[in-house]
Formats: structure tokens, sequence, C-alpha cells
């Protein structure tokens, strides 16, 4: 296990309805791993370009994020960039900057991490005034966290608590 | 959208959502044979009611609740709203606590002017539509500052908590202080950030920047000794000299149909705020080093073209890198973080300089401490009545005959030099609820 270069698993999100994905993913995992794992686990709020700085470091960083799509939410996917661009509306608002914006800036400037995975839950829009998540997405998130835990185990990160 | 006849050139440009600001306004500009009929920033964000928001809640959560107005800018925010409840309530912070708020408000600076400056700002001036085409072209310009925007970030979050809306401050003080070794390493980052901070003042300087020198009242804090923060008397071009409680006696808001952020006036005309009315009015307080990096760009200060706003940044970036380090080399861990707070009820005022310019807060509160009533005036309102008027002039100069693509990229480049952050400035409405 001490071969492995550290793990960084990033959750983007807000304090708003479902877009705590990234939030919640993380509370999960901090939970279920034991601080020996050689992960560091960290939830970022709308972190813009700060992100880059986040995982520029790291040599294996996956992150978690939640994703509006049209279709059902609460769905699991692993969107690479070229999906993810065909997902994602044009940003308004907010410096007109979202994650598609960041992870293309940092490809220019050569700053993503040479192993990056992007772990999404499908949501259908965010109440801003609700500060749970809906049950189709806390459905969609334990089956994240099942599937990131069944990864940290077979590639030797960590064991995952039940 | 163009509409052209035969006889004479009619144009109407729509931009429905501006980019690379914080918040959603939009711009309508109509030009009819060779005037502008109709100039008008849109700030469409919905109002967010903050002030009500605060009634009838406890003063220990005010500091919280106010940084959540702006995710740019929380600190500036928190500041503000402490002076004036320590203000109400007989409060003097100890010298460690102003000290360390000064060093808290520094790391707010530097990562808004870089995040605006790199970020926003420099694509208009390299002739490019998007950070991205830029960063292909001037990577070591994006990493520059997305390294000086972290730095700042750190610096907030080492008093803070967390650099989005920190949570470390409170009326008396701060929760906790930080470890000495933390101070020292963030020092080392300071001190081998500054030389490029001092490079990117000169770089900006070199730049083509418009020529576009106009007339306007600057106003900005006044400190007796040294360059305005969290202190001073707030001070304009045009001779005012006032306290925070003589604001309202001055300065008039209003609504304007287009807006949902209010406008605010000096004596029935608009005014500017930010780093070019900050720099205008406070060249005696530059420390030496600062002062000579001035000189050393050519630029004469004060200044009327606004799009030295951006060097006025780059230096306020220089500025805050000394003073940080400054602030760090003297550090001592303080006995306590925190002064005893004993509520009562009163009224209090504050003011701070935002990186965006002049926040003023007022709160009344009762005998437990709870606020009666709040009143917070941003800085993006208040340059709102300043960018439409500095729009319809800038555009007359630069010439209304060019290309809607032309026109509408000097517009855009006009309203982001004032780097408006709209979701700070629409958290209040004049809300008039008829029922039948």
């Amino acid at each position: 296990m001490s071969a492995l270069p550290p793990l960084k698993i990033i959750g983007i999100g807000s304090p708003f309805g479902d877009d705590q994905v990234g939030w919640e993913a993380i509370r999960r995992l901090q939970q279920r791993l034991p601080a020996t794992a050689a992960v560091q686990l960290i939830a970022l709020d709308r972190p813009g370009c700060g992100l880059i700085q986040t995982f520029r470091d790291a040599d294996c960083c996956w992150l978690i994020d939640a994703l509006g799509t049209p279709g059902p939410a609460g769905r699991y996917l692993q969107p690479g960039l070229g999906e993810l661009a065909s997902h994602c509306a044009p940003v308004a608002g907010a410096h007109g900057w979202g994650l598609l914006e960041t992870l293309q800036l940092a490809t220019t400037l050569g700053m993503l991490p040479s192993r990056l995975e992007l772990h999404c839950i499908t949501i259908g829009g965010i109440e801003l005034s609700s500060e749970r998540l809906s049950d189709e997405v806390c459905a969609g998130v334990d089956q994240l966290v099942t599937e990131l835990c069944k990864r940290l185990r077979l590639e030797g990160w960590g064991e995952c608590r039940p | 959208m163009t509409e052209r006849s035969n006889k004479s050139r009619r144009i109407r440009i729509e931009v429905p959502a501006l980019a690379r600001v914080e918040g959603e306004g939009s711009l309508k500009l109509m030009i009819d044979k060779g005037t502008i009929s109709q100039l008008q920033l849109s700030i469409f964000e919905p109002p967010r009611y903050f002030e009500k928001f605060l009634e009838g809640r406890s003063w220990q959560e005010v500091p919280d609740m106010v940084a959540r107005i702006c995710g740019i800018c929380p600190v500036a925010y928190q500041l503000t709203a402490i002076q004036a409840l320590e203000q109400a309530f007989g409060v003097i912070p100890s010298r460690w606590v102003e000290r360390m708020r000064r060093l808290f408000y520094c790391g707010e600076w530097l990562q808004s002017h870089a995040l605006h400056v790199h970020l926003l700002a420099l694509p208009d001036y390299l002739g490019f539509d998007s950070l991205l085409a830029m960063a292909q072209q001037h990577p070591d310009a994006v990493q520059r500052g997305l390294r000086l925007q972290a730095l700042g970030n750190d610096l907030i979050a080492l008093f803070g908590g967390r650099s989005v809306h920190p949570v470390g401050a409170c009326v008396g003080g701060f929760h906790r202080s930080p470890a000495p070794e933390q101070i020292n390493s963030l020092q080392r980052r300071l001190e081998a950030a500054l030389p490029e901070a001092q490079a990117l003042t000169q770089w900006c300087a070199r730049l083509p920047l418009p020529k576009d020198e106009e007339t306007f009242v600057s106003v900005a804090l006044h400190p007796r000794e040294r360059y305005p923060l969290q202190s001073g008397r707030l001070i304009s071009s045009a001779g005012l000299n006032i306290g925070a409680a003589e604001w309202e006696q001055h300065f008039h808001e209003l609504q304007r149909p287009h807006s949902t952020a209010l406008w605010a006036l000096l004596h029935q005309q608009p005014y500017l705020v930010g780093p070019l009315a900050r720099l205008n009015l406070n060249l005696d307080r530059l420390p030496a080093p600062v002062a000579r990096s001035l000189a050393a760009t050519g630029i004469s200060f004060p200044s009327g073209n606004l799009f030295h706003s951006l060097v006025a940044r780059t230096l306020e970036m220089e500025l805050v890198l000394h003073e940080a380090i400054a602030l760090c080399r003297d550090y001592r861990p303080p006995a306590r973080s925190c002064e005893p707070v004993i509520p009562r009820a009163g009224i209090g005022f504050g003011m701070t300089e935002a990186p965006r310019g002049l926040l003023w807060h007022r709160y009344e509160t009762d005998a437990n401490g709870q606020i009666v009533s709040a009143r917070i005036v941003p800085p993006t309102s208040q340059n709102q009545a300043r960018i439409e008027e500095n729009l319809a002039h800038s555009l007359q100069r630069f010439g209304l005959d060019h290309e809607d693509a032309a026109l509408r990229r000097h517009c855009e480049q006009v309203i982001r030099n004032y780097d408006p952050c709209i979701s700070c400035a629409t958290h209040f409405l004049t809300l008039k609820v008829e029922q039948r």
C-alpha cells in the first residue's frame, strides 16, 4: 500500500439541495475510511479555478460532483471531458465559470493530475431552498460510495468499513 | 442585434448575460442616428433580502450570516459588521485583534484582485475572448494568477477556517489564533510571492490600456497613517470628510426600474469607489517600496482613466503582500484571541474597504444584542450609476460608428473593469406588498 501515490478524492458542491452530492459523498467516505488509508478526502464549496490548485500536486485524483442533465436524477456516471461538455449548459453568472471550464483550463496549462477521474451523480436541478438531498440522488450517492469503496479496496488504497 | 435603414444606422446591442463578472447582469444599448438613446446596466439577479434576514437574529450570528453575501469578499462583510457591532456594544478590540484583522483582510484583497486581474480582466487587455484562449498563449500569466489567488485563499483560511464563507471571525476578535509555525510558513510563501506581484505591476502598466480620461468624484477611506483597509475617515476628491455615522447625511440610495440593486449617489451625483478611487486619494499613504513601484510604472496618479484601475489593483496586491509579511514577522500568539463582549441596546456603524470599494454597515440592537434593523451598502451598488455614466462617455470617445461587435466588446470591457460583484449588490430591494 505504501508504494501507491496518495489519492485525492475531491467532492465539489454547495449547501443547496442536490448540489451537495460531492460533500455528501466525502462525508460518507470519511465515516467509512480509516485514518490510515492513503487517501485525502476534501470537500470544496464551488471552488472555480481554485480547484486546479487543489489537485495540481496529486498524481491520482477522483472528482465527485453533481451533473445537471435532462434524464432521471440519481444516475451514477463517469463522464470524460467530451461527455461533460455535452452535458453542461453554458454557465451564466458566477464569473461564467464551471467545472468544465476549470478542467479545460487545467488541460491547457498542463496542470491536470496524471490520473483524473470524474464521478458524477445526475440531478434534475438545484433547489435553492432545500438543505436535503432528494431521495433519488441520495440513493445515487449510496451507489457511488459503494463503488468507490470497492475500487479503494481492490486497488489497495484502503478498506472501507461497512 | 442591429437594424439598419438606408438613411441612418440604428444599433441595438443587448448583452443578455454579462460574462466574467460575479452575478447576473445585462446591458441594453440603443444608438439612434449617432446618439445614445438608451443605455442601461440591468441587474436582474433576484434580490436576496439579507437585511431582513438579519432582523431578530443574535449579534453572534451576524458575522457568519453576512459572510454568505459574497463568496469573493466575505471577509469584508464580516469585518464591517463586526466593527459596527463592536461600536454599538462599546467593545474595543485589542491591538493583536486589530493587526490580525488587517492580515485577514490582506488575504481577501490578494485573492480577489488576483482573480480579477488574471482571470477576468486580462483577456480584455490582451485581445482574447476568453480566459481559455488567453491561457494558450499566456500560460505563465494564468498560472501566476492561480498561485496568487491560492495564497490569498490560504491566508483567509488560516484565520477563517476556510476561504469561502469563513467562520473564524467574531465580535471581539477571532475564535482561535493561528500557531506561530503556521504564520512562519505563510510568511515564507508571502515573501516568495512578492517579486511576482512586483513584476505583475510593471507588466500590466505596459499593456496597451485604452486612453479614456474623464472627470469623476473618487470616494475612499483615508486613515491617519496607513493605506486604507478597515479604518479611516471617508473622504472624496470633492472635499467630503466624514465619519461612518454621517454617511446617511451625504449619500442617498434610490431604486431604478431596470435594476434589483439600489443605486447610490453622493450629493445627487454618481461617484467612484474601489482601487482607483482608493489610490487616487491615498497616494501619500503608500509604503515606500510600493510608492517606488508606482513611480516605475510611469503612470501619473491621481488618474482620471478608469482603465488604470488594473494597475491600481496590481499595486494593491503588492501593498497587501508587504503588509502581510510585516504583520507575520511581528506575530506573537495572544493570551486570548477574543475580547469579552457584553451586548447592549445601541446603534453602530462600520465602514471598511472591500476589494471593490467602500462597504458601509449600520446595525441597531436591542438590550440582548438582537438585531432590530440592519442596513448594508456594498461597493457595486455604489458604482452602478458611475458605470452607466462611464459607459456613455467612454462609448462617445470610442466612437459610435464602430461595428456592433466592437461596441459590445468595449462596453463589456468598461463594465468588467469595475470588477462588479452583482451578487453582493442585490441583497436589498424595497418590497411593497399590496393585498386586496
